[in-house]
């Protein structure tokens, strides 16, 4: 009997169909079963939850992978370093061979030219001086050397000078020579592991230039041969501290800066809003929007297009502990446009794939939808965009959806 | 930017803005197949010779395999087995102009085999067709982007039923019993495609869809009777009791259950005369009290069916040294189903075609076309013209 019937359904499913659609029905007069897509917009202050705040230190200058020396006069900005590395033998021959001298030393500047760097129409001079103070790389500011321990002069203690080169034009890759004895200058560095270490510094106001690697090169004679090898050192650790420092997000939305500033956001959903279902229904777009609060005040403004990616977080990023581990990107990379965020606009970040496994998730199974935002790259930079959180009334972050909701698909 | 500065800047309390109000369940109106009205579109299971003969099939001398008065398979002196199929275009008339469509099913699968009195059989019919698909064309615009998409609507499957008939013959009459078991299940869909905003390519959205399967069951029994007049005349009618139709949710999503239809009783006669050696009549008419039906959304009404159709086959030409049976007739049939407020449609067809006997008569191909119409769209607000050709096939037919 049961192979009858399905004999007779597949009779049926063969045996009759509509060969070709009806092209071009009146939307308004068409037959059949579906569901309106419908916009909401909501405050994020009446979701059941919503948190948001800014985490900064994901990037700071010791592990930016830029190094920004700049005498502006919003911005003033030195690099510090040790050279800590310093080998006291090196292999000839596969033999190691204990170094007798060191000399020809010379600072090698890789400049980042396509990232912003400018120097004056008169030229500047660069410099680097030797530290009398040592620093801590990740505590070192334009004021401390490390923290509770004020540089006598904010900007670095700086002793005499060890290299120094004047530049016209910007060049991809600036050497500058050693004024002093190398080897007497080496040696000391080495024996106290590159304390107290070197700053480098601009001279000439005007000057912005952003470097991708600093390197000491220098040639050692193996004791007892003549010839000379050439070594190249980088700086192990080494910093960047500027003025003024980057001042505290407070209770705003930060994206970008350095240290980076990312915003980190966790909300619950209703399963239905105004009688429209979300769980189940099909999330056509869901978006976060952020209002800008405007250009920040120099040096933190910037006028070039910067991007941003949004991406899950794995846990509850507002529990005390351990880093919040991240999960996958959510959607495209964001373009942040500088004039319309400059004038208060507002921010697009699109959210549709994380809604969209929350409403296709049974009830409870997931409760917070968790996500961190990031400028991208992200700690390269000292410029930031600020956007309102829910604490500010006139700012607060919408989200908004264009939903399906499930078709009943009643019968007839 | 898709949410650009143009966005109005609320605050407060959620806002909520509909948009785009796309037809919602049961909206109906013109343009709409009859397969999309209520159950569906009531299939004839008739074979091509009694299709070509207005509809009859109930009755008929030199039997036939349709799907109608089981007594009637107890006139066959040998194992038959039939099968029918009955494409057909469809022109569907709306406000907007006119569409072409087509449809085809697999009308009847019918089998008997005579025994001494006896004979069983058993019969694949078509139902209720609920087969029909939409595309259009429509815009939603929002606040963050204006949103060309084109909308796909598809309902597929309908009713079949699965028969087992019994007939005893006593003398010129034949007594017959049917159990029929209504099964079949019906797939509902539709595609919402949207293009990227007409200001911004980038600017894109997702696409909306959903589906759902419904499987249905029910019974039926049918009992008939159907008497050798003469050699000449036949006479043929039956009675059928239906149980109710339960439709079945089968697809995870919301709602699921059931829904049930209270079924019809169905009353059919018919009968057929050799008024010549070359000319056979016959007519046939049939009711079936659909406004009994419960269960329909408040947008259809179910109403009465009375169906009534007669035609006439010639018999004499020969191709190719082969008997080619002529037929020609004409049917009217209410449509059961139809949009609330609106009047019932009716169906006409003006019906013709031929037979071929082949192989010293084993075998008979018949073939029927139906050119007719259905419905008004000033007063019943569906209206189709069709042009339909039924083919059947039918193994020791005698």
């Amino acid at each position: 009997m049961r192979r009858l019937l399905l004999l007779s359904a597949a009779i049926v499913a063969v045996g009759s169909c509509t060969e070709d659609s009806l092209v071009g029905v009146d939307p308004d007069t068409a037959p059949g079963q579906s569901s309106e897509t419908i916009q909401l917009s909501v405050d994020v202050a009446d979701l059941p939850m919503w948190e948001d705040t800014t985490f900064s230190g994901f990037a700071v200058p010791s592990s930016s992978g830029i190094q920004l020396v700049a005498n502006t006069p919003d911005l003033t900005s030195r690099l510090m370093g040790r050279i800590s590395t310093l080998p006291d033998s090196i292999f000839v021959d596969t033999v190691r061979v204990a170094i007798d001298r060191m000399e020809s030393g010379r600072f090698r500047f890789v400049v980042d030219t396509a990232a912003g760097s400018i120097i004056p129409e008169t030229g500047t001079e660069l410099f680097v001086h030797a530290l009398t103070r040592g620093f801590d790389e990740r505590e070192a500011t334009w004021s401390e050397a490390r923290a509770g321990e004020p540089w006598t002069t904010p900007g670095g203690d700086i002793g005499a000078l060890l290299a120094s080169i004047r530049i016209d034009s910007l060049q991809d890759t600036l050497f500058l020579p050693i004024l002093v004895d190398t080897d007497s200058l080496l040696s000391a560095w080495r024996a106290a592991d590159g304390e107290m270490g070197y700053s480098v510094s601009a001279s000439t106001s005007g000057t912005s230039i952003t470097l991708r690697t600093v390197a000491l090169t220098f040639e050692v004679q193996p004791e007892g041969q003549d010839s000379l090898l050439n070594v190249i050192r980088g700086p192990q650790p080494s910093t960047f501290i500027f003025d003024p420092e980057t001042p505290s997000p407070g209770s705003k939305l930060r994206l970008g800066g350095l240290p980076a500033a990312r915003m980190y956001i966790q909300f619950s959903l209703p399963d239905s809003i105004d009688g429209i279902p979300l769980r189940g229904s099909r999330i056509n777009r869901a978006s976060l929007i952020f209002s800008s609060l405007g250009t920040p005040s120099p040096p933190f403004a910037t006028t070039d297009t910067l991007l941003a990616s949004a991406f899950d977080l794995l846990a509850d990023p507002f529990e005390f502990g351990a880093k919040t581990p991240v999960g996958v990107n959510i959607g495209n990379f964001i373009e942040l446009d500088p004039e319309n965020l400059s004038a208060g606009g507002l921010q697009e970040i699109n959210v549709t794939g994380l809604i969209q496994v929350w409403a296709s998730s049974p009830p409870d199974s997931l409760p917070n939808i968790r996500l961190g935002i990031r400028g991208l790259p992200e700690g390269e930079r000292v410029t930031f965009w600020e956007f309102g959180s829910v604490n500010d009334p006139v700012n607060t972050p919408r989200l908004e959806l264009l939903v399906t909701p499930p078709t009943k698909f009643d019968v007839p | 930017m898709p949410f650009g500065s143009t966005v109005r800047r609320r605050v407060g309390i959620c806002v909520l803005v509909m948009l785009s109000l796309l037809g919602s369940a049961g909206l109906v109106s013109a343009q709409t197949p009859t397969t999309a009205l209520g159950l569906g579109a009531s299939v004839a299971a008739i074979d091509a010779r009694a299709a070509a003969l207005g509809g009859t099939g109930i009755g008929l001398l030199d039997g036939s395999l349709s799907a109608r008065n089981p007594a009637d398979m107890g006139f066959f002196t040998q194992p038959v087995l039939g099968i029918t199929w009955a494409p057909e275009s469809v022109t569907i008339k709306g406000s907007g102009g006119d569409l072409d469509t087509g449809r085809s099913r697999l009308s009847v699968l019918r089998g008997a085999i005579p025994f001494d009195q006896w004979t069983l059989g058993v019969a694949f019919a078509s139902e209720l067709d609920q087969d029909w698909q939409v595309e259009f064309s429509d815009t939603l615009s929002t606040s963050v982007g204006t949103f060309p998409f084109v909308e796909q609507r598809l309902s597929d499957g309908g009713v079949s039923s699965v028969n087992f008939t019994l007939t005893r013959r006593i003398a010129g009459v034949s007594l017959g019993v049917e159990y029929g078991i209504l099964t079949g299940n019906r797939r509902q869909r539709f595609v919402r495609e949207f293009e990227p905003d007409t200001a911004d390519i980038a600017n894109r959205i997702g696409s909306a869809a959903g589906a759902a399967l419904w499987s249905y069951a029910g019974s039926r029994v049918r009992l008939g009777a159907a008497a050798a007049v003469t050699d000449r005349i036949r006479v043929s009618a039956d009675l059928s009791f239906q149980g109710d139709l339960t439709a079945r949710r089968d697809s995870a999503g919301v709602d699921l259950g059931s829904r049930v239809f209270e079924m019809p009783t169905a009353f059919e006669a018919g009968a057929s005369a050799q008024i010549s050696p070359r000319v056979l009549v016959t007519g046939a008419m049939g009711w079936t009290g659909w406004s009994g039906a419960e269960g329909m959304a408040t947008s259809f009404v179910a109403s009465d069916v009375v169906w009534m159709g007669a035609g006439a086959e010639i018999s004499g030409v020969r191709l190719l040294g082969a008997k080619l049976p002529v037929r020609v007739g004409f049917r009217r049939t209410d449509l059961p189903f139809h949009l609330a407020g609106l009047t019932q449609p009716t169906e006409t067809a003006l019906t013709l075609g031929f037979g071929l006997r082949v192989s010293d008569e084993q075998a008979r191909i018949d073939l029927a076309f139906e050119f007719g119409s259905r419905g008004d769209l000033e007063v019943s607000g569906v209206e189709e013209s069709f042009q339909r050709l039924s083919l059947s096939v039918a193994l020791f037919q005698r």
